[in-house]
């Protein structure tokens, strides 16, 4: 399968207060291919969003390189940069905070495909109306406004106009977050489908563990603006190799009777990313550190065919 | 005499808007025992954070209830408004979602703790603040006697989630009612969180009325489960049985709507959960029910028992 997207040693500090630096996203490298789905999991400030948003270049990177589609995202500008976000598109987690309160639907999509000369302005209404239909909705939705629809229908809105302009690949940063159970479930089918049948790539940033693990073909963990564990989904969660995987993995409640088995709870907080811990950044919350963790940073290597892990026990 | 320690019967909670009342919580009944572990799962307006307020009296002005909720054989509802105030925090605490809302900010949390006791003992300041340091040591917070004086800004919000608790527990009350308490949280931070209530429940003897949206906390915490929609009990049953042997489509659709393995396919509950203005006449779940029969549209069914124990607000229920 091709290469789509391809991050080399991204990085993104936020300069703080008192001379510091917030090291959000440091030194994150991974490939996208064609038709596949990245998982990028993590919990609040793990830097997931930051990236999310670096590889829309909607921010701008600190250092290393971004290629989408074999065009540098990184430096790009004007009419390149209008290419690249042809090419990909992202959804939000909250769908009515990224839908204009004022615009019809029929206009929030429309402008999309009038502005990318997608269509002409007189093909706009059926444009959109396949759109919709596509994401399961129907044609009744045209003419009304964001505050007329549900959070689910809103994000399947969300979800069409960032068909509209034929993408590659969809960021999608917790795209079920604010959505009930039963809903959740409706919109995980949909871009399982859209995944399927358009071959669409997808960046699926969540702290969902089991949809994460039902939708991705690839995992990445993040813990303070570091990628600690990458491999394809299966191999992750039936053997999580860095202590930090395993402790999170662990903490999903499961929704079976029976004991609860085989917790690992860890000790305190996420330390801030302004002031990360010298050595490995998880050693002071790590049921296994020993001595090399609080002095080197473990480097990031491939430790087995597609298992990548930065931890000093492997 | 033998009281159960909270008893709700046919508990109504309605809003009026424009002369209109809508009914928000419909009939609610249900038990809740010494030392026990009972939740309340439901989505978004389900009514389940609204049975909860109706137990503490903490309903907003344009919200009425009607029925019966006994607390160790007393009718809250009709407790005066001195009686309620010896009653919160005493006998009955609440946790709720966001700790951040729930602490006052210009105060550190020492002074908000020992407010607590100080409101319902009658003790010194320095009593007060001794047995705060104790609290917090309790609840596990690290250094107490420094984190006292700390701001709710200067916390995480894992630790506020845990100056609520040491609140809650401040009075040693019997039951204490948790909304959502670990759902601002992240998961490994929900799992010490979870942790830490069930170790004290068991240590201060107490009973815990749990509102949660996740199965999986249910799953593995709780004795016994009410499962709420549209405002009214779908489903009631012990934990055992409403994952094993579920008895409402709602229950079933819940369960099947979680997210499996890579490959096999989500069966999501269609539809979605009506406004309280547009509620269907008959079962309030039949337009998005997999099993509808022209039956049900007709009447809303009774909540019936199916075994032991186990209820379920279906006329199929025994088919399902």
């Amino acid at each position: 399968m091709k290469e789509l997207l391809k991050l080399e040693n991204v990085r993104k500090f936020f300069p703080v207060k008192g001379g510091n630096v917030l090291k959000a996203v440091d030194d994150v490298s991974f490939v996208v291919h064609e038709a596949e789905v990245f998982g990028l999991v993590g919990e609040s400030g793990c830097g997931k969003s930051t990236l999310g948003k670096l590889i829309l270049k909607l921010i701008d990177t600190t250092g290393g390189r971004i290629i989408f589609d074999g065009l540098d995202v990184t430096n790009a500008r004007g009419q390149e940069l209008s290419k690249i976000r042809r090419g990909m598109q992202i959804i939000f987690q909250d769908p009515l905070a990224s839908l204009n309160p004022r615009m019809r639907i029929i206009d929030a999509i429309g402008e999309a495909l009038v502005v990318n000369n997608i269509v002409r302005r007189k093909e706009v209404k059926d444009s959109v109306a396949d759109l919709l239909e596509k994401v399961g909705l129907n044609t009744d939705s045209l003419y009304k406004y964001p505050h007329e629809f549900s959070g689910g229908q809103r994000q399947r809105i969300c979800i069409a106009r960032a068909l509209a302009v034929k993408p590659k690949m969809i960021v999608a940063d917790e795209p079920l977050s604010a959505l009930d159970v039963s809903i959740q479930a409706q919109i995980i089918n949909l871009l399982d489908d859209l995944q399927k049948d358009s071959g669409l790539a997808f960046v699926f940033i969540s702290h969902n563990l089991p949809a994460i693990e039902h939708f991705s073909d690839k995992v990445a963990v993040m813990y303070l603006g570091k990628i600690v564990e990458m491999s394809g989904t299966a191999e992750l969660f039936k053997g999580p190799m860095h202590p930090y995987t395993e402790a999170l993995l662990s903490a999903v409640p499961k929704p079976e009777v029976g004991e609860r088995g085989g917790r690992i709870l860890l000790e305190g907080d996420v330390p801030s990313p302004v002031h990360i811990p010298q050595g490995c950044p998880f050693h002071p919350r790590c049921p296994k550190r020993f001595g090399p963790c609080d002095k080197e940073i473990p480097a990031f290597r491939e430790v087995g065919k597609d298992r990548w892990v930065a931890c000093h026990l492997w | 005499m033998h009281y159960p320690l909270l008893s709700v019967e046919d508990l109504n909670v309605s809003f009026t808007f424009d002369e209109k009342s809508l009914k928000a919580v419909d009939s609610i009944g249900f038990r809740v025992d010494r030392e026990d572990f009972f939740a309340i799962v439901g989505e978004s307006g389900s009514g389940k954070t609204l049975t909860a307020l109706s137990i503490m009296r903490l309903l907003p002005p344009n919200a009425a209830s009607s029925g019966r909720i006994f607390f160790k054989g007393e009718d809250i509802l009709l407790k005066s408004a001195e009686d309620l105030r010896r009653m919160r925090g005493r006998d009955i605490s609440m946790v709720f979602q966001e700790p951040m809302t729930s602490l006052n900010p210009v105060f550190d949390v020492g002074f908000q703790i020992a407010e607590v006791l100080s409101t319902h003992f009658n003790i010194t300041k320095k009593e007060a603040m001794d047995r705060t340091v104790e609290l917090l040591r309790s609840v596990k917070i690290p250094s107490p006697e420094l984190r006292v004086k700390d701001y709710p800004h200067q916390m995480s919000g894992g630790m506020r989630q845990r100056i609520m608790i040491a609140m809650a527990i401040a009075c040693s009350p019997s039951l204490i009612i948790a909304d959502e308490p670990t759902t601002a949280l992240d998961v490994t931070i929900q799992a010490q969180i979870l942790e830490l209530i069930g170790e004290l429940k068991t240590k201060n003897e107490m009973s815990i009325l749990l509102i949660t949206h996740d199965l999986g906390i249910v799953a593995e915490w709780a004795r016994r489960v009410e499962v709420m929609y549209a405002g009214r009990i779908v489903e009631k049953a012990s934990v055992k049985d409403i994952f094993l042997n579920p008895r409402h489509p709602y229950t079933r659709g819940l369960l099947e709507s979680l997210p499996k393995r890579k490959g096999e396919k989500l069966i999501p509950v269609p539809g979605q959960v009506p406004g309280l203005n547009e509620l269907p006449s008959g079962c309030k779940f039949a337009p998005r029910c997999r099993y509808v029969i022209p039956a049900c549209r007709e009447k809303e069914p009774a909540l019936i028992p199916v075994s032991d124990d186990h209820f379920s607000r279906c006329i199929r229920a025994m088919e399902i």
